[in-house]
């Protein structure tokens, strides 16, 4: 029972991380069908601010509050800086564009910081755990679950009821249509990075907290989960990047308790061989959405 | 002065010219029909007009001021509303989300609400299903939901793409009464049809285009005794709305 609730606690924590940095992604998909790489270096940007003002006198929360605003903030400056300018051109200068985004502040990272980890403070109660009718509860769990469902629950809230929501749907189903409407896309797009960003701070502080530390190729693992589990998830809407997100955190969990010692090497190796299956029987992801795949320039 | 004017305007599409040298005029409170078949030039030119596809020589303005340099968006926030040919409506979004969207432009909250009451009474269907999924509706309320929508813009003139396509006889009826009322309300129309008869029972002038270049213009009456009209246009012409 124990190892049940422990099992299922476990899952919800790492999958609602996924989670939320497949939605980072998708945000700016579903809109400019662009898959942004430089996305795992907005929790890097994250990482680092938390690393900078950790020695000043502001309390924690402060801190994360900034890195998260910090996080939006490169998101912004990135689609106004490089992916603006480009975006009328191929899809192609896009996507290399993003590459080069992400080898610029991933060096920028190296050469003014440090090639090495860097240790951040995670709070002591933070590795702590709970004793709840004799199941072992760790707070870092509860923290994650709790910072996720609320992030979760705000971002559906805001895509439902705000009419920002409503224009960002609209611009998933089709864009150019919303021109005509008299919609202007570039602030359509640049809402899209900021929420992007904003997703990538928030999963980047949690990612972080779990790791520790944080070093310049710290966003590589979280782009990497984020774009398979939009794959596996669906590519075509907001929930098949929820529900990615939990199919590949619950996937990995398990077999973390499954599989033998000698074969937990190879845990990624059988996730690929998953998520390879599921595309066999569902090229579209698991969820069917229904964003145009028309790009607009 | 005329509200839309085109002068010499030309569309290509790589090396297609799909429009060659369209001179056409629409004055305030006009339903000005523009009929020909498929391929004819008919969508080039109200792209051309909304700003989607640029045109490659010529001059459009619209209440005296060019705008064929300027974009869809900018043109658009200048009063002109286009409901294209494949509707344009926001599936994942319900029916009151994309009417939400269609006053947009129209800063005056109060106006805004009055329109959408002048809307769902036009359309009272639309008001029964507010709430529902836009991507559940049949292609004749989808049709009068693009509609609604590009009427709350308040538009200053109202392109519509071939309304009738794909819609059941009834709905065809249903779907010019409403073209018609619009006009008595004075709202300026420009109409793109297939369903010529129809198209010219309603309009004040017309506009006949075959391949690109204007065969065609004046009033429906004299349209209907030119002799052309049935050789450059009528030739193999499957009957008007429910071609696909």
């Amino acid at each position: 029972m124990e190892d049940v609730l422990q099992f299922i606690l476990n899952s919800l924590s790492l999958g609602s991380v996924y989670s939320l940095f497949a939605l980072g992604l998708i945000m700016v998909f579903g809109i400019l069908k662009l898959v942004n790489f430089a996305y795992g270096e907005l929790i890097m940007v994250a990482g680092y601010t938390w690393f900078v003002l950790q020695g000043t006198w502001l309390p924690l929360a402060m801190i994360i509050v900034i890195a998260i605003v910090v996080a939006g903030l490169a998101s912004v400056i990135t689609e106004r800086v490089a992916f603006r300018p480009v975006r009328s051109d191929s899809m192609n200068a896009m996507l290399i564009t993003s590459f080069a985004v992400s080898t610029l502040l991933q060096n920028s990272a190296l050469v003014f910081v440090s090639p090495r980890a860097r240790a951040v403070d995670v709070p002591v109660f933070f590795h702590t755990t709970l004793d709840l009718g004799g199941v072992q509860i760790s707070v870092s769990n509860i923290v994650v679950i709790l910072v996720s469902a609320i992030t979760l629950f705000g971002l559906l809230l805001m895509m439902k009821k705000t009419h920002l929501g409503i224009t960002l749907r609209a611009a998933s189903d089709d864009f150019r249509m919303l021109q005509l409407l008299g919609v202007r896309a570039d602030r359509v797009i640049v809402s899209a990075f900021a929420i992007s960003g904003v997703l990538a701070g928030i999963a980047g502080f949690l990612w972080i907290s779990r790791i520790g530390s944080v070093s310049p190729t710290i966003g590589m693992a979280p782009l990497l989960i984020a774009l398979i589990a939009i794959v596996v998830g669906g590519m075509n809407s907001l929930s098949g990047a929820i529900v990615g997100g939990f199919f590949l955190g619950t996937l990995t969990i398990a077999l973390q308790l499954l599989l033998p010692q000698e074969m937990l090497a190879f845990r990624d190796a059988v996730i690929f061989a998953a998520v390879i299956l599921v595309l066999v029987f569902r090229p579209q992801g698991i969820v069917k959405g229904r964003f145009a795949t028309e790009r607009i320039g | 002065m005329s509200l839309l004017e085109l002068s010499n305007v030309s569309v290509r599409y790589g090396a297609i010219t799909a429009l060659k040298g369209l001179d056409l005029r629409v004055e305030q409170g006009e339903l000005v029909a523009l009929v020909g078949s498929n391929g004819a030039g008919k969508t080039t030119t109200l792209s051309a007009i909304a700003g989607v596809h640029k045109a490659a020589t010529g001059t459009i303005t619209f209440d005296g001021k060019p705008i064929h340099t300027r974009r869809s968006v900018e043109i658009a926030r200048r009063g002109i509303a286009l409901v294209p040919e494949d509707r344009g409506i926001f599936p994942s979004l319900t029916i009151e989300e994309n009417l939400r969207l269609g006053s947009y432009l129209v800063r005056d909250k109060k106006s805004a609400a009055a329109e959408l009451e002048r809307v769902f009474e036009r359309f009272p269907i639309l008001k029964e299903r507010e709430h529902q999924g836009a991507g559940t509706l049949s292609g004749g309320e989808q049709q009068q939901l693009a509609i609604a929508r590009a009427l709350l813009s308040q538009p200053r003139l109202l392109m519509l793409d071939e309304p009738s396509l794909g819609l059941s006889p009834t709905l065809v009826d249903r779907m010019f009464e409403i073209i018609q009322q619009l006009h008595e309300e004075g709202v300026t129309i420009l109409l793109v049809e297939q369903n010529v008869t129809r198209a010219l029972e309603l309009a004040d002038r017309a506009y006949v285009l075959t391949t690109g270049s204007l065969t065609a213009s004046g009033t429906p009456q004299e349209i209907m005794n030119s002799i052309d009209i049935t050789a450059a246009y009528l030739g193999g012409m499957p009957s008007a709305g429910t071609e696909n």
